[in-house]
């Protein structure tokens, strides 16, 4: 048991630092993958290492770096995300959008690229972006609390209303926006990382990461929560703030990840998929893995969508969602033909 | 002692119980017994804190219900829900573990095996849960409410919904067989819903029988059992004749 969850371990640490590399060497300036560490290493003072061409090394630590940091951390971000939904609503096909958390952050961002900055008060993008998203989470949750314990099938219904009145509106925005505004609102709705810079790294860190670090923290308690909320309670477990705890959870981490870097689809349902093929379904053991195939998923995406039209690049939501929607499909006649309907 | 004390139990607005008392003591079976929609259920939910009386009292060893925590019930007592689905597939073997309590001082390997031999169910310990039938995951689901019960401390109670709903006859008797030996051996106070009047007269000490929300009669099952009880509590017209290996006499229903 612990041999194999070494070598799976393993397994995912190096192809994540294959794929870093290769994220790192590969682009419109290329960088032999051996000068990419010799740089890292440079830098990091560990070894007695030259530094690399100036342009080379402006390219990787200005650009390459901070989308390669910002990237991991939001692929984790949306994978753990994920899992913590499908936890709470005892559904292998609930995700982050359910809740209203994207959509919210998409209106958000486009109210302030269309009517412009000043309704942002000041604030940046990211920052509104992430306030987006809280509001419609809490939007949802308190729909679904008025209409009476929030049950996960009232919780579902509200995040569909919520969802269309958000989108209503970002059609809305979309159509009086002018030809530049649209162009920046489509990162919003397909997602890049290619607006990735260094401050936005210590937020993320604490909010994604630590984020993450909590939810790794609540394994136990989800798995038992998994036999049902009554069950749970009976066991000693307080369901109800266990759900809300976990819901609160993946909303900051989800509305964090996607300030940063739009919707990005798909990732938070099939990761934890993946993973609970690979090994299981204990929450102990999936939440850390699926931040790390999170991760390691997002920057293969995000390499696909870097070179695939070079030297233009594709919105990463769009690989992610033609990998993703497939799975989706799969998964869901997999899982009617099991219960037996 | 589990006990309700003149308690009136609701949902939402609706009182599905009035004014009720009924108590549980260690070492015992008590069957719990009456038609479809007669409150058994919320009479079950009443005794483990699920849901807290409007009127009366819900107590626990002389402490109001409400007043023990969540970590201090799970110790208390244990609760066999009617039918457990779950989304996830978890092999048999971890669902009977999460019926360990933490801090317990028991090893939990040890306390899963017993569970799962003592339910039957050793040989499906490697299985995923959702691929099992009913009958199977409803014994499953009783190996974890014993391990909880194992790693917990004191008098301890057993509330069992309809614990053989789902089984075959074999797994119904040895069911029923196991909940008498919980409670002669370790001292557990069990209460089994159950619908099988015969059965239930077999292995209870006790049986209380519900309808429309209110105690009809309790005692043990060869003062409760009569054709006129059962007329009045079912509707349904039945003989009890006299067997010579059996107190009670066997129940025969007619129609």
């Amino acid at each position: 048991m612990r041999q194999a969850v070494t070598w799976r371990l393993g397994l995912v640490l190096a192809l994540l630092v294959a794929v870093v590399v290769a994220n790192a060497a590969i682009g419109a300036v290329a960088i032999a993958p051996g000068h990419v560490v010799q740089s890292l290493l440079h830098r990091l003072g560990a070894f007695d290492m030259a530094e690399i061409a100036a342009g080379q090394a402006l390219v990787l630590w200005s650009i390459r770096l901070p989308r390669l940091v910002v990237g991991m951390l939001v692929g984790a971000g949306l994978a753990v995300a994920g899992a913590l939904m499908q936890a709470v609503f005892r559904n292998p096909l609930a995700e982050p959008g359910l809740t209203g958390i994207s959509a919210g952050a998409a209106v958000a961002a486009a109210a302030v690229i269309v009517l412009g900055h000043a309704v942002a008060g000041g604030f940046s993008l990211p920052a509104v972006a992430f306030a987006g998203a809280l509001v419609a989470f809490c939007a949802v949750f308190g729909i679904a609390r008025s209409a009476g314990p929030a049950q996960a099938l009232t919780l579902i219904l509200a995040g569909v209303a919520v969802n269309a009145i958000a989108w209503s509106l970002l059609g809305y925005l979309t159509f009086i926006s002018d030809d530049t505004q649209l162009r920046n609102l489509t990162f919003w709705t397909m997602g890049s990382l290619g607006g990735a810079t260094w401050p936005m790294v210590p937020p993320l860190l604490v909010l994604v990461g630590g984020g993450i670090l909590v939810a790794c923290r609540l394994g136990g308690l989800l798995n038992l929560y998994q036999l049902g909320e009554a069950e749970a309670g009976h066991l000693g477990v307080d369901a109800g703030r266990l759900r809300l705890g976990a819901m609160a959870l993946a909303a900051l981490i989800v509305g964090a990840c996607i300030a940063v870097s739009g919707q990005i689809n798909f990732l938070g349902l099939v990761v934890p998929h993946l993973v609970r093929l690979w090994q299981g379904p204990d929450h102990r053991r999936l939440l850390p893995m699926a931040a790390l195939v999170g991760a390691l998923l997002i920057l293969s995406a995000d390499l696909v969508a870097r070179t695939i039209i070079a030297p233009a690049e594709l919105p990463i939501g769009l690989v992610t969602a033609f990998i993703g929607a497939p799975f989706f499909v799969y998964l869901l006649v997999r899982q009617t033909r099991m219960a037996g309907y | 002692m589990l006990m309700l004390e003149r308690a009136t139990l609701a949902r939402g607005r609706r009182v599905l119980i009035e004014d009720l008392s009924l108590s549980l003591a260690p070492g015992e079976v008590l069957g719990l017994l009456g038609p479809n929609g007669a409150g058994k259920s919320t009479v079950l939910a009443g005794l483990c804190g699920d849901l807290v009386p409007i009127a009366g009292s819900a107590m626990l060893d002389g402490r109001p219900l409400a007043d023990w925590s969540r970590g201090e019930l799970a110790r208390r007592r244990a609760v066999l829900p009617q039918a457990s689905r779950m989304a996830f597939s978890f092999p048999v073997r971890d669902i009977v573990g999460m019926g360990v309590l933490p801090g317990s001082g028991a090893v939990p390997a040890t306390l899963v095996a017993e569970a799962l031999s003592r339910a039957d169910v050793a040989h499906l310990a490697g299985r995923d849960y959702v691929t099992l039938s009913g009958g199977e995951q409803q014994r499953v689901q009783l190996a974890r409410v014993l391990a909880q019960l194992w790693s917990g401390a004191g008098p301890r109670y057993l509330l069992l919904d309809e614990p053989t709903a789902s089984l075959d006859l074999a797994h119904q008797l040895a069911v029923l067989e196991l909940a008498r030996a919980l409670a002669r051996d370790e001292g557990f106070g069990v209460l089994a819903i159950v619908h099988d009047l015969g059965l239930a007269a077999r292995a209870a000490d006790r049986l209380a029988l519900l309808k429309d929300g209110r105690l009809v009669a309790a005692g043990p099952p060869g003062e409760v059992l009569d054709s006129a009880t059962i007329a009045r509590v079912f509707g349904v017209t039945a003989r009890v004749l006299p067997h010579p290996d059996r107190p009670g006499g066997i129940l025969i229903a007619l129609g």
